[in-house]
């Protein structure tokens, strides 16, 4: 493929740091906080589709020199696996060589087997497990369309990987359910040999237009549960990486102010099945409201990334997203560490991208920024009386200390 | 990032060295051997004060960590990702 001229790009714009890809709208299960509106539709993404994405991708001049693809349902390994052997080979084919790819699926599991397994262990690719913890806490949430559960057949899977020593994280949504059994969800994580895991929240997004965690008294159920379940991680070092944690941490040693992939125009380009292309947070793409009839920006067939930005209705989000971000600068004592919040979230508890607190960021942001400043305070200072209780180490095994060294390993 | 961490061979595929495991043992062996004794900051104390005495701490006990954080670390990422 001959070189595409680079559209011109201002270097004070955002770089593409990831494109999120929808091979299908379907998902094979029905989980019942799902906010995608199409899931039990079956159409899937075509390779010349998908040879546009690349073309208008790998043109422009957004792109940086590694990209993240995530492969985004719908349930992504409902599209057969010889799809993905074609769509991986174009995109490798028609990447510049000075792009490195990395692909990522996020999946519930149920359709992994071998065959996956040995492709993702070939390809690179890195897979995250949708789990909500044991049998009655996931299967409450996470069930087939004829309501049975779902935790059984993702075992399989994280057997599956593990047989093969195949890395993988699990997201967990978190509910109202959850919120009680802290040290059981730990205790699930580590018992499974579970390494890495994240957490999101039951959100008010799309068609889910209610969340568990809306409720009355919810911020401090849900303050006491990252602040067990973080005291836990901190109790057993090296036993269980949680990304929100890590991700906090790392930015409290940053010397720059953080800054939320989702609002920066560009960071993050979305493709439907169908060509359509967004970008912010990719939940806005195939999600409907009463504001806006859609968030497609473009289509892959006529339009190039640069193009995106001359769309009247990106104008109109950007800049209302923009107004957020600074209302945010202005108003949040929690924004050097936040970088504004996710437009998404924004738009459908608030209604308007131009707001600035939502249950997102209260729940996602600041309480995880107040325990995780709190876990750390307790540890700087010592046991003291007002220090945070410290899970108690005959409850817990006691992990052996880390030495971070460039000269070998070492331990304490 | 993760590649730049060593573990003591009693450790390999068991432990996954994390920002947290790092930090917290770095206090651990700073409060054993130092027994140093911290003024407890709390709620009133301003955030940035804070994460920054947090920060400053960290990089006291564990400069190289700092060093190597790769530029990431400043984007707050979409939920999905690892």
């Amino acid at each position: 493929m001959a070189a595409p001229a680079r559209e011109r790009r201002d270097p004070a714009e955002s770089r593409l740091r990831l494109l999120v890809l929808q091979p299908t709208p379907f998902c094979n299960i029905n989980c019942s906080y799902c906010y995608l509106p199409d899931r039990t539709v079956r159409a899937r993404m075509s390779l010349a589709t998908l040879d546009l994405v690349c073309k208008r991708v790998f043109e422009s001049a957004h792109l940086d020199r590694k990209l993240e693809v995530a492969w985004h349902g719908g349930e992504p390994l409902t599209v057969p696996l010889a799809w993905y052997e074609d769509a991986l080979a174009l995109m490798a084919k028609r990447c510049p060589a000075k792009v490195q790819l990395e692909h990522f699926f996020q999946t519930n599991g149920l359709l992994l087997n071998q065959d996956w397994v040995r492709f993702f262990a070939r390809t690179g690719a890195k897979v995250g497990l949708s789990i909500d913890g044991p049998a009655d806490l996931n299967d409450v949430h996470r069930r087939t369309r004829r309501g049975h559960g779902t935790l059984d057949r993702v075992m399989r899977a994280v057997h599956l990987l593990q047989d093969q020593e195949l890395p993988f994280h699990v997201i967990t949504v978190l509910t109202e359910t959850t919120l009680d059994h802290p040290d059981r969800l730990f205790d699930f994580y580590v018992g499974n040999g579970i390494k890495e895991v994240g957490f999101n929240i039951e959100e008010i997004e799309g068609v889910n237009t209610r969340s568990s965690l809306a409720g009355h008294g919810m911020d401090k159920k849900f303050r006491q549960f990252i602040r067990r379940f973080f005291e836990l991680v901190f109790a057993a070092p090296g036993q269980l990486k949680v990304r929100e944690l890590e991700s906090t941490i790392a930015l409290f040693l940053s010397d720059e102010p953080a800054r939320d992939e989702q609002n920066l125009p560009f960071a993050i380009i979305s493709v439907g099945h169908d060509g359509t292309m967004s970008t912010f947070s990719p939940e806005l793409l195939g999600v409907r409201h009463m504001r806006f009839e859609g968030f497609g920006f473009g289509h892959v067939a006529t339009h190039g990334l640069a193009d995106l930005a001359h769309d009247p209705l990106y104008r109109t989000i950007n800049a209302e997203i923009r107004r957020g971000v600074e209302a945010c600068q202005r108003e949040c004592r929690y924004f050097r560490w936040c970088g504004g919040g996710a437009p998404a979230n924004k738009l459908f508890e608030i209604g308007r991208f131009d707001a600035t607190e939502t249950m997102h960021c209260r729940l996602t942001r600041q309480v995880v920024i107040d325990e995780t400043i709190a876990q750390i305070e307790a540890r700087m200072s010592g046991p003291r009386d007002n220090a945070l209780p410290l899970a108690a180490p005959k409850e817990r095994p006691q992990q052996e200390c880390l030495t971070w060294s460039s000269s070998g390993p070492s331990s304490s | 990032m993760r590649n730049k961490f060593h573990l003591s061979a009693s450790l390999q595929g068991a432990a996954v060295v994390t920002l947290v495991s790092v930090v917290a043992c770095a206090l651990a062996r700073e409060a054993s051997a130092t027994r140093l004794v911290v003024e407890p900051s709390g709620g009133d104390q301003a955030l940035s004060a804070r994460v920054s005495a947090i920060a400053e701490r960290i990089r006291l006990l564990e400069p190289r960590l700092l060093r190597d954080l790769p530029p990431e670390v400043k984007i707050v990422q979409w939920r999905n990702r690892r």
